[in-house]
């Protein structure tokens, strides 16, 4: 049965999109189908391993689990929308520092996840970033380096200045 | 005995900064609107 499309805005990373959406299509198939936007990844499509984790006005949500029609209006930022001219975060690097990437299908995930972590404290505790990363899997199983990577831009902020 | 260049190093992993930036594409990543999923051959 076909259904009616609508069309919806939104500001992805700074630019306005008019995206033409199912009832129920997700935020996460607006993103990378209609947008392209494929940083953001597919990996379970049922919210439990925060590898479509996006910003949505500022606060960090499973695009699998969010109706493309009820992100109407809001301020979208996804993994292609944080760094800059090509340069990395401070948390990015860190991540390529300290080889907390293998595969990388979770990375842009657990980035978007740690992002938002730093930005409500900057110097969040071991406990805290793995409390904050729960929701984050990791199938190759390289959970400690994703935590040191967290935790040393964390240590980083609270020194001043960049490595 | 020869010095080695790579042998208890830390090199860093060629495409872990594309990794880290969404840039990397994966399989499931290159499908585009209007892809064809598949053709029936009767």
């Amino acid at each position: 049965m076909a259904h009616d499309k609508k069309v919806i805005e939104l500001n992805i990373n700074g630019s306005d999109y008019d995206i033409a959406c199912a009832p129920n299509t997700t935020l996460l198939e607006a993103l990378r189908e209609k947008v392209t936007l494929t940083g953001t990844k597919r990996g379970c499509d049922t919210g439990a391993c925060g590898a479509c984790t996006v910003m949505m006005d500022g606060e960090a949500v499973l695009a699998c689990l969010v109706l493309a029609v009820d992100a109407e209006g809001s301020t979208i930022r996804t993994i292609e929308g944080l760094s800059e001219d090509g340069k990395l975060t401070p948390l990015q690097e860190s991540f390529v520092e300290h080889g907390a990437i293998q595969c990388g299908f979770c990375s842009p995930g657990f980035v978007m996840s740690a992002t938002e972590l730093l930005k409500e404290n900057p110097n969040p505790g071991r406990e805290e970033i793995t409390r904050k990363l729960s929701g984050n899997l990791c199938r190759c199983t390289g959970y400690l380096k994703i935590y040191d990577a967290v935790e040393a831009v964390a240590s980083d902020s609270s020194g001043g200045g960049a490595e | 005995m020869k010095v080695l260049n790579t042998v208890g190093r830390r090199v860093p992993m060629h495409d872990a900064a594309a990794k880290a930036t969404g840039q990397a594409q994966f399989t499931d990543d290159l499908l585009q609107p209007g892809v064809l999923w598949g053709k029936r051959r009767r």
